[in-house]
């Protein structure tokens, strides 16, 4: 989607699923709860020349059946701003390129806090955001 | 609510919204037979609901506040099609999407 100005209060993500969310050309969105329950990418970002890249995600909760999901994968360089939290279920272990950015990030607002086995991930966690 | 199970084909979406405004409610929409035992969608192109984009009166701003998708390739995609405009400020309420 182009996603300029759309909003979700509450979406549940099950079964087989590859792309949450697949943004073409920037916009903005905003997702109070998201229960992502498959292994699957939370946010593909193609080009992110146009619009305002503005992306958040209030609660995200990566259930047990979501065992090495992705958050954000970033398929060209440019400006975004990702606001992340919620929590992840104990198996629901993130994969190794879970976060993954390209570009410059002094034009870059990535905040994620996701709270796992009773630290902060990524923050504290072994799986770090890639580059 | 109610549940419709749509046979078409993949090229053609479920609900294609051109308009502006419309308010979806309390609709679960299947893409076929519902497999037994659950199996991923075909990844053949099909789509839910379509938010088209348009150059003139501008499209989008659906209010959905409980919607369900089952067995499409996508369920939700606004805008690119026909055009990069518009198809914008949606508000999903309660969305379930599965094997999409």
């Amino acid at each position: 989607m182009q996603s300029v100005g759309n909003q979700f209060q509450f979406l549940a993500v099950g079964g087989q699923c590859d792309t949450v969310f697949d943004i073409r050309r920037g916009g903005d969105l905003v997702v109070d709860t998201l229960i992502l329950n498959t292994r699957a990418l939370v946010l593909k970002l193609r080009n992110v020349e146009h619009n305002t890249n503005s992306y958040e995600i209030r609660t995200l909760k990566a259930d047990n059946n979501s065992v090495g999901w992705r958050l954000l994968e970033m398929q060209r360089p440019g400006s975004v701003r990702v606001h992340v939290g919620g929590h992840i279920s104990r198996r629901a272990t993130p994969a190794p390129d879970a976060i993954k950015l390209l570009g410059e990030p002094a034009h870059q607002d990535i905040d994620v806090d996701l709270w796992w086995l009773g630290k902060h991930w990524p923050a504290e966690q072994p799986v770090p955001l890639t580059r | 609510m109610s549940r419709l199970v749509y046979i078409g084909p993949a090229d053609k979406p479920a609900i294609t919204n051109r308009g502006m405004g419309l308010r979806l409610d309390g609709l679960t929409i299947q893409r076929g037979a519902y497999p037994s035992p659950p199996a991923p969608a075909e990844r053949d192109g099909s789509i839910g609901l379509l938010i088209e984009g348009y150059n003139g009166i501008p499209t989008g701003k659906i209010c959905a506040p409980q919607m369900s998708f089952l067995q499409f390739d996508t369920a939700i995609y606004a805008s690119a099609k026909p055009t990069e405009n518009h198809a914008d400020q949606n508000q999903f309420g309660y969305i379930w999407a599965q094997h999409c």
